[in-house]
């Protein structure tokens, strides 16, 4: 079971779309896929076709004192999901203390190693840090603009050996990112995917169809990114393995 | 006649005529006489009977190819003769059928005998694998040979005196054949043996075969007697010393190919040595100069240690203010002595550089040119040049005449692929006046490039020998340039490098003259050589007929004793080259090519040899365009003149045979083969002077590459690059209908870790495909796009390894059906007055017909 954090550097970097593409990719390549939305604002689902109305997660179950997978979905037979549900504000704020990361290290230990190959987690911006002994994640995948408040961001941010940094909506007709991201590739060499993945409007209309990109317009580029990325992702646990 | 034939027989009739007349566009003559034949079968024959009718519809295939044209008077002996012919064969089997099932007892009989000779090799390799690790560079130097140098000097005495007894011998007929025979089934042998070891055996054997050939032919082949047999004697024994001196030489030079490969450059930049890069020109098309300056200025080198000079020698005020827009230096001068040479020359005393880049207007140099070639000067102080090869990306006139391009090693394969390669063994590599990297110490020591000759290139680099500097050869193509684009240019190209090279052979003789090993002597000796091939190729084409129409006895022997000697001769020699030249040139098609330039150096070359100083410079135009097809008369006017040789040389071959006496006969038809052989050669030559069409004005270069688009809405999509040029682009997308005519897109391109976004407009789309105009970039931009396409650094290297491994048999038959293509090419454009007979006579010939498919109709 690999689990791979998906957060974006700042607000609006798509990273939710792109766990929901991801996971998607990686279904298609015969994998078993567990999505987990950690983010309170609670819109993953929606990538998945979710009723609007439905805001039942694990929150909700939490909070209720279910177990935590109580309202899990399946999507087919190898994609299941768990959206973050409705909580109230406070313990909302508690879901999103620093203790919550052992909190979901535990739970997914509950899971047994062969359900899920894969567990993706789309973390909010502002989520529990990660310290060195944390047991949680296999690997943080951070969502990038080529813009300057990233760079600022960035700039401020520790990386760790599984770290890796991936540029979203990338326009190489800008002067500005271009130059970004060159500096990036200087800066952050070791952290950044070589790869980026492209602005491209199938990527928004994905969500207003409530479908990921992979879903609804498998030949645009930036489904060609997210699958480049599900490749990546096989081909470096290959390795591990 | 309508009075006694049935009364709806006089309708069929007219209908007959009429069908005659208005479908098939007889003359109401031929309409008449075919339709009088007609009645006339079907009053004697029972053609409405159903065998008979039964027999037409099975057999009406076999005369579709009547049944197309338009009728003629003589039709009844056309289908006549057809009738006869269907007699006598048998239909050809539909194309599915694999061809070596036709063959099978021979192609049975092949593969029985290379499975034995396999097996019988499979052992000896095994024995061999140790002896060849003994020939490891390393062990050499240690190994026992070195300490006994005796041993050396009595086992190389022992075997040329064994070699010269064989080479001497003297046989019988039965004695030399078994020999020839038994020296082919080691050579079979041999051949499938891996490594260089079994390409020595195979040289050994072709040196022996042709040794003994060449002594044969001087001690027992010439009539003194007679001066008419001795003077073409003499001349075709020459020819043939020649050919013998060039294979001798040629197995020298490419007996161990170096493969160097680049050395790496310091870490630290601060080492790096400075470079001049200088693009000499002089009237070649802004256009043709503006992506090798981009491409220049693109380079992967410290920018304060990079200059570029534009060398304008045309002193046109758009190339001022090119260079000034760009940035780069404008180098012109107020003489244009000595043309390339002197224009280098001069910019020499206006440059400081450590080393100086040489690049021909339109050879556009990849951005890892200087990192791949310059760690060896740094690594060798005695370094004065580094070559790298010219490479091509369009089609040059063969190629394209002939429909080859990318599909056979082309002229420049052998020369940069293996026999630069085999030169630099012997520190012989030479300049080839571009893609270079020259030292400028050493230039200023042999005191400038070279002025004598057109040829400045090789003469340079023979004097930078001379005083000691050594030269190497990196076998990676690091720029690509357009071929000549006419068959005319081409061979004005080929006609300078032969005079260049004999004015050198002149002038300053490499086998003498201080500073030269024995080695490099012979490698630049055999250099020179190559291009004095005209004359005794015109002697090979012209041979046989000195007996046929002449009745010399140009080789004095039986017709049996020379097949027994000249065929293990033509074998082992062809065997060998093709085992050692296979990846870079093809068996058969460079004799046409050697043809086609026969005639024209021949002249200019025997001029130079007498008269070296006369010929001047004279530039090879490029980059042009071959709007329309056409047939280059003037070119091709020699070779018909030899065609016309030949065909009479066949004539009287006729002749002989009718009337001459019968102990010549096996003479005649030796002559006859050699003649046939002739003929076909020269169909291929005259081929290559029907210039196909050649449609763009900038040469596309086809690749396969990943690429992306950005759509107007936002939209985005991968797609594949599928060709480029300077001004515009295919690419194919992922699904039909994306783009349409008009619309302006974002192209992305991906030059290593790096993304550039064009603006493009499609200019047609069908389907996926698209093709796109690129819209008016700034000069980062052009600089990015020249770096994302022509300048890329991996391109040109992946060519190479597509193209397949020499197949003599193959090659032969491919060069026989290139001869044929070529009377047909000539007939094609041949004036009316003489098509016209010749097309009427061909109609009478009988065409084999398919089989049956059941589906055909009247």
């Amino acid at each position: 079971m690999i689990v791979v954090a998906v957060q974006g550097c700042r607000g609006g970097t798509g990273a939710s779309s792109i766990v929901a593409g991801l996971a998607q990719a990686l279904v298609q390549a015969g994998e078993r896929v567990l999505c987990i939305d950690l983010d309170p604002h609670n819109l993953l689902r929606l990538h998945f076709n979710h009723d609007w109305h439905d805001d039942r997660g694990w929150a909700n179950a939490v909070n209720a004192g279910q177990a935590w997978h109580t309202h899990s979905f399946a999507l087919g037979s190898l994609l299941h999901f768990l959206p973050y549900g409705y909580g109230d504000s406070e313990s909302s704020a508690a879901m999103q203390s620093a203790s919550q990361g052992d909190a979901w290290s535990r739970r997914l230990r509950e899971l047994d190693g062969d359900t899920y190959r894969w567990v993706l987690l789309d973390m909010p911006v502002t989520a529990f840090t990660r310290r060195q002994d944390d047991s949680l994640t296999d690997m943080v995948l951070t969502v990038a603009h080529a813009d300057p408040a990233c760079h600022a961001l960035l700039a401020r941010r520790e990386f760790h050996e599984t770290d890796y940094l991936l540029v979203n909506r990338f326009a190489p007709s800008s002067a500005l990112q271009n130059d970004l991201y060159t500096l990036w590739q200087a800066q952050y060499s070791d952290w950044l995917l070589p790869w980026t993945i492209h602005r491209d409007e199938a990527m928004f209309e994905a969500l207003a169809h409530k479908q990921s990109i992979i879903a609804h317009r498998p030949d645009s580029l930036a489904a060609q990114g997210v699958r480049n990325l599900a490749s990546w992702l096989l081909a470096r646990h290959e390795e591990a393995a | 006649m309508s009075f006694w034939l049935h009364p709806g027989a006089g309708d069929r009739w007219k209908h007959h005529y009429r069908h005659l007349r208005d479908e098939r566009g007889a003359t109401p003559l031929t309409a008449a006489t075919l339709t009088l034949a007609w009645v006339i079968a079907w009053c004697l024959l029972p053609l409405e009977s159903k065998r008979w009718q039964r027999l037409l519809s099975t057999h009406s295939g076999s005369f579709a190819h009547l049944q197309q044209r338009r009728p003629g008077i003589a039709d009844p002996l056309r289908y006549g003769l057809q009738l006869v012919w269907l007699m006598l064969v048998r239909p050809r089997r539909s194309a599915d059928t694999p061809r070596h099932e036709r063959f099978k007892p021979v192609s049975r009989a092949r593969e029985a005998l290379h499975s034995w000779a396999r097996k019988v090799a499979q052992p000896i390799s095994g024995h061999l694998r140790p002896t060849l690790r003994n020939l490891d560079p390393v062990d050499r130097a240690s190994s026992t040979t070195q300490n006994t140098p005796w041993l050396l000097v009595l086992m190389g005495g022992t075997t040329a005196i064994l070699m010269l007894l064989v080479i001497t011998q003297p046989f019988t007929l039965p004695a030399q054949a078994l020999f020839s025979v038994l020296l082919w089934i080691m050579a079979l042998i041999v051949r499938r043996l891996p490594g260089r070891f079994s390409t020595l055996i195979l040289i050994v054997l072709s040196l022996t075969v042709s040794c003994r050939y060449l002594w044969w032919r001087y001690t027992s082949t010439l009539n003194w007697d007679d001066a008419l047999d001795m003077t073409f004697g003499l001349l075709l024994l020459g020819a043939e010393t020649y050919s013998w001196l060039v294979l001798v030489l040629g197995y020298f030079q490419t007996l161990w190919p170096l493969n160097r490969k680049p050395v790496a450059l310091p870490e630290d930049t601060h080492e790096w040595p400075s470079v001049d890069l200088m693009i000499p020109t002089y009237n070649e098309s802004l256009e043709v100069v503006r992506p090798t300056v981009l491409a220049a200025l693109g380079l992967d080198w410290p920018k304060d240690k990079l200059n570029i000079y534009l060398l304008d020698d045309g002193k046109r005020s758009s190339f001022r203010d090119f260079a000034a827009e760009v940035g780069i230096g404008y180098i012109t001068r107020n003489d244009n002595n000595h043309a390339k040479a002197g224009n280098l020359n001069h910019a020499l005393t206006l440059t400081q550089g450590d080393y100086i880049a040489i690049f021909d207007c339109d050879h556009v140099p990849q951005r890892s040119f200087l990192q791949m070639t310059m760690g060896w000067f740094l690594k060798d102080p005695r370094l004065g040049l580094v070559q790298t090869p010219h490479h091509f990306f369009s089609p040059d006139p063969f190629e394209r005449n002939l429909d080859r391009f990318r599909r056979m090693p082309n002229e420049g394969t052998l020369f940069y692929g293996l026999v630069q390669d085999g030169n630099d063994l012997w520190d012989a590599a030479f300049f080839c006046g571009s893609c270079a990297v020259l030292k400028r110490r050493a230039i200023e020591a042999i005191g400038g490039f070279a002025v004598e000759t057109v040829t400045e290139d090789a003469h340079t680099s023979l004097r930078l020998h001379r005083k000691g500097f050594t030269s190497a050869y990196l076998r990676i193509p690091q720029a690509a340039g357009l071929a000549t684009e006419s068959v005319s240019a081409h061979i004005g190209q080929r006609i300078r490098w032969a005079r260049g090279m004999v004015q050198i052979f002149r002038l300053d003789n490499p086998l003498f003259g201080p500073g030269l090993r024995l080695s490099q002597r012979l490698c630049y000796v055999n250099a020179m050589l190559h291009f004095l091939a005209g004359v005794p190729r015109l002697i090979f084409l012209t041979a046989p007929l000195a007996f046929l129409l002449l009745h010399a006895y140009i080789i004095y022997a039986p017709a049996f004793l020379l097949l027994a000697f000249v065929i293990p001769h033509m074998l082992h020699s062809g065997l060998t080259n093709s085992h050692v030249q296979g990846r870079y040139r093809h068996s058969f098609w460079s004799e046409v090519y050697d043809t086609v330039l026969a005639w024209y150096i021949a002249l200019p070359t025997t001029v130079a040899l007498i008269n070296p100083r006369k010929g001047k410079f004279n530039v090879t135009a490029k980059g042009g365009l071959v709007d329309k097809q056409y047939f280059d008369w003037g070119i091709s006017r020699p070779y018909l003149l030899l065609i016309l040789l030949n065909l009479s040389g066949v004539v009287a071959a006729a002749w002989r045979l009718q009337n001459g006496p019968a102990d010549e006969i096996p003479t005649v038809l030796v002559s006859l083969v050699w003649v046939f052989y002739n003929l076909v050669i020269l169909g291929g030559a005259i081929a290559v002077a029907a210039e196909a069409r050649q449609v763009r004005r900038n040469h596309r270069v086809r690749v396969t590459l990943p690429a992306a688009v950005q759509l107007p809405g936002g939209y985005a999509y991968p797609c594949t690059l599928q060709d480029y040029a300077e001004g515009g682009l295919g690419i194919y997308l992922p699904a039909a209908d994306l783009v349409k005519v008009g619309d302006t897109l974002t192209l992305l391109l991906r030059r290593g870790q790096q993304e550039h976004a064009f603006t493009v407009r499609v200019v047609n789309a069908s389907g996926e495909r698209a093709g796109l105009e690129l819209e008016k970039m700034s000069l980062a931009q052009h600089i990015d796009y020249i770096q994302c396409t022509f300048a890329r650094a991996d391109t040109w290297s992946l060519w190479r390894d597509d193209l397949p491994q020499d197949r003599p048999m193959k090659s032969m038959v491919d060069v026989i059906c290139l001869g044929f293509e070529g009377y047909r090419r000539l007939f094609q454009h041949a004036p009316r007055g003489v098509r016209a007979p010749v097309s009427w006579l061909g109609s009478f010939i009988p065409q084999r017909p398919r089989e049956a498919t059941g589906s055909s109709s009247i």
